[in-house]
């Protein structure tokens, strides 16, 4: 079953406000089966957090249809059942936290579906220890660190009980630490609750842990793949000027130079493996 | 004699209270004119704290910071001009434009230094060309240039002070493959220019091992390590037990060492990897491109 | 530095008080200020405050945060202390010059200064006892009937609550910014009232526009929390009340009663 399904979905900024706005999406066709994990690369400007908000109805699109389990999202009516299907993680940790004290903060979206009070409190409980942060459920929010924020922010997306979760940028601010944190916790829910997950990252390292890679510029969807069939055509990535992991932009290097390597080289252990078995 | 220099400095928050803690313990550090110094250490470890007490925004708890052999707070009614000679680029510095123009942001840093009109006008430019900003954007408002600009012009707004030491905090962060390598490589152009010492905080061992010299690692409050970025990383073990890690061609050519081929221990960069593995791939010597 | 200061003073605790209701600590609070203005004579006042003694020491907090907080009234206090003094007409104590003193003006000027007090300890125990999310959360259920004269309750109590979020967050951030411009050179300390003024613009533009920008943020993130208001709105906290509340309200009623008693039967010194 398809979670997301947009077909043909083109968008453009209101004129005034963006005096100098092109066409943002031009004609996307992407779907999302349910407990897949997907990233979402691109440069900045290339719409892909515009394309992130079609998905829980945040922005309508102006030409096409976004469906979420095959409710269109212009329905006004099933306007809460969209968002509470698709939950959304922002960039910035601060930004995002409404209540001074965590758990407060966990419970602020079921209050807002009217859930009864003993299944928040369930449900607050629930999504905290998904998220490992269940210690911290009576901290003040703001003397947290940026990964614990970042936690606490899925915690509150994760107690409306959504089936799909889309994090824009979740990393950006945070240190290696924090990353790793929010990476690992993203790993478990997609795979441990089959949660879907849309990531939209500028980091290949955590582009390489998806289940599918999606690279988009201009509004357009120019790759689409496994991260193995993405990240081995290195010149298209060059030529959108994202990152290649490492060990993969080695083995390319010397397959240019003529040596015999595969050119779906992911991770450091697989080219370590590679190189090795030809030098011994 | 050193450019810049810490002796035996600690640094303390909340003194005196039960929260007391120490930033930073005992740092002696000296960097030369002209160097490129990446600063790492993760959250915690004192990097900002460092770089604070360098140009007199934290005042040394004991020790003394020396700039060219003399101590900043010999006269602390002159700390403006110890920060016109070290300038301090902070994380998301975009988040402090303020004027009504980006010529008018970047101007202000010399405005304050009392210098003639004519010399600002040409610092500004300079600054501007420096960090690739182009001229027509000058007369812009700050709030109409994208995320990447900002960030450039914000830089330029100290750059145009010409510190004798320029310290970044963190200048890519938050910015896509293009803006960092866009920021990273104005940096580099511009220090190379100048002879300016360049401090550079990241998180980033890549970025790190692109454009420094020497790197200084801080662990806990200390200076763990202060070494030439050829050296560094061979000391995986030790980085990896402070929580940093080194870029994934340097493990890669070390698991290779452990399993028996010969190549060397200080390699960090991808094309530099490709230049050590391909005799040994193809028995001669072959140029990359 | 402005990290250092605190704000919404509260000292979280276990005691009697901390446990109360919010709900009734509001009302009782309220309550007391107001009926703190009905004793006329010394056995109403004297009941007041040794109830008011009896709340603070069941709340276990220390006497000094209390009594610090009483120190920026004492001014005022002086003040209307002296202007009753002089000018309530009645039995002359003393006079010199061209000024007498009455009996009953020390008395007015005794039982203001004694309400006064009274009533910021008593709103200094509220604060110091119950946290700023628990109060906003009682405001809005106490004031709830004004939603019957389409006053925005919720609205108003999500705005604080908010508010109170964001204010440790700004004062790093001025902190950030303080920093920033002062590398850059800006004179923060220096010069007359108006130079001081002007070198605040590049401190207070950022903090503006960070201020929106977050609001933009905050704003987009709530709406993806299905955030519309307060209709249909559930709480995961229920406020229940228990022996303790009703043992609360008990005393109140009988300190009213007892002022009341002592209004009647004792005769009046003002």
């Amino acid at each position: 079953m398809n979670i997301i399904r947009a077909e043909q979905i083109r968008f453009q900024y209101d004129g005034e406000e963006h005096p100098e706005s092109a066409v943002v999406l031009d004609g996307i066709d992407l779907t999302v089966p349910k407990g897949q994990f997907v990233a979402l690369l691109g440069h900045n400007g290339c719409g892909k957090s515009t394309l992130a908000k079609h998905f829980n109805a945040l922005l309508l699109p102006l030409g096409g249809r976004v469906y979420i389990k095959d409710i269109p999202t212009d329905d006004e009516d099933k306007r809460y059942d969209v968002r509470s299907t698709v939950g959304m993680v922002l960039q910035n940790p601060d930004n995002q936290l409404v209540s001074t004290i965590v758990e407060e903060d966990v419970a602020f979206g079921p209050e807002n579906l009217g859930v009864a009070p003993d299944e928040i409190r369930k449900r607050v409980d629930d999504a905290l220890r998904a998220v490992g942060m269940y210690e911290y459920r009576d901290h003040a929010a703001h003397k947290l660190s940026g990964g614990q924020k970042q936690r606490v922010a899925i915690a509150g997306v994760l107690a409306m009980q959504p089936e799909c979760i889309v994090l824009d940028e979740p990393t950006a601010m945070l240190d290696p630490r924090g990353r790793r944190e929010v990476m690992e916790t993203i790993c478990r829910l997609n795979r441990e609750q089959g949660i879907t997950i849309v990531l939209i990252t500028h980091y290949m390292e955590e582009a390489v842990l998806a289940d599918r890679v999606v690279v988009m510029d201009d509004g357009k969807i120019v790759l689409d793949g496994t991260p193995r069939t993405v990240f081995s055509q290195v010149d298209t990535l060059r030529q959108n000027e994202l990152d290649v992991p490492q060990p993969t932009e080695l083995c390319h290097l010397l397959r240019r130079a003529g040596v015999a390597v595969p050119e779906d080289v992911l991770t450091v252990d697989e080219c370590v493996d590679v190189l090795s078995a030809l030098l011994l | 004699m050193a450019l810049i220099e810490t002796r035996n400095c600690t640094v303390r928050y909340s003194s005196g209270t039960p929260f007391e803690k120490e930033a930073l313990s005992d740092v002696s550090v000296c960097i030369e004119e002209g160097e490129f110094v990446g600063v790492i250490g993760h959250t915690g470890s004192g990097k900002s704290s460092f770089v604070q007490l360098l140009n007199g925004l934290l005042k040394p708890d004991s020790g003394t910071v020396l700039l060219d052999g003399r101590d900043i707070w010999e006269q602390p009614k002159d700390i403006r001009r110890v920060r016109f000679e070290v300038g301090m680029v902070f994380q998301y510095p975009e988040y402090q434009l303020f004027e009504e123009t980006v010529y008018k942001d970047i101007a202000f840093g010399p405005q304050n230094m009392g210098l003639s009109d004519e010399e600002i006008r040409e610092r500004v430019h300079t600054a501007a060309k420096w960090v690739g900003l182009k001229p027509e954007l000058l007369a812009k408002s700050p709030f109409e240039l994208s995320g990447g600009e900002k960030r450039r012009a914000a830089i330029a707004g100290v750059m145009a002070m010409r510190p004798r030491v320029l310290i970044l905090d963190e200048p890519t962060a938050g910015l896509d493959p293009r803006g960092r390598d866009m920021i990273l490589n104005r940096i580099r152009a511009y220090q190379q220019e100048f002879h300016t010492t360049v401090l550079l905080v990241s998180h980033s061992m890549e970025d790190i091992a692109r454009v420094a010299d020497r790197v200084l690692v801080l662990n806990r409050g200390s200076a763990a390590m202060l070494e030439p970025t050829e050296t560094l990383f061979s000391h995986v073990t030790q980085l990896e037990s402070m929580g940093l890690s080194v870029p994934a061609v340097t493990r890669i050519l070390l698991k290779l060492r452990e399993r028996g081929v010969a190549v060397p221990d200080h390699v960090y960069t991808v094309e530099d990897a490709a230049r050590v593995l391909l005799p040994l791939l193809k028995g001669g010597d072959i140029h990359v491109g | 530095m402005l990290a250092d200061i605190t704000f919404g003073q509260f000292f979280p605790g276990n005691s009697v008080i901390h446990r109360l209701d919010p709900r009734i600590k509001l009302i009782l609070t309220f309550a007391y200020i107001l009926l703190i203005f009905l004793p006329d004579n010394w056995v109403g006042l004297a009941a007041a405050v040794v109830f008011l003694g009896i709340s603070v020491m069941l709340s276990r907090i220390p006497l000094k945060p209390v009594l610090k907080g009483l120190k920026p009234v004492i001014p005022l206090l002086i003040f209307t202390s002296l202007i009753n003094m002089f000018y309530v007409d009645g039995t002359p104590l003393f006079s010199f010059w061209i000024v007498t003193v009455t009996r009953e003006g020390v008395f007015t000027a005794l039982f203001i200064s004694v309400r006064i007090l009274s009533l910021i300890a008593a709103g200094s125990l509220l604060t110091y006892t119950t946290s700023p999310t628990t109060l906003t959360d009682a405001l809005e259920r106490v004031l709830s009937p004004l939603k019957l004269l389409h006053i925005s309750v919720h609205e108003i109590a999500m705005m604080m609550t908010i508010a109170l979020r964001f204010i440790p967050t700004l004062i790093e951030e001025t902190d950030k910014i303080m920093a920033a411009q002062k590398a850059r050179g800006a004179d923060l300390e220096s010069g007359n009232v108006l130079q001081r003024v002007r070198a605040l613009i590049p401190i207070l533009v950022p903090l503006f526009i960070s201020s929106f920008r977050r609001a933009y943020e905050l704003a987009t993130a709530m709406e993806c929390r299905c955030y519309h208001g307060g209709d249909g709105r559930t709480r995961m906290k229920q406020l229940h009340l228990c022996g303790r509340d009703y043992v609360a309200l008990g005393c109140m009623a009988a300190f009213v009663a007892l002022l009341i008693v002592s209004n009647i039967y004792v005769p009046a010194m003002i």
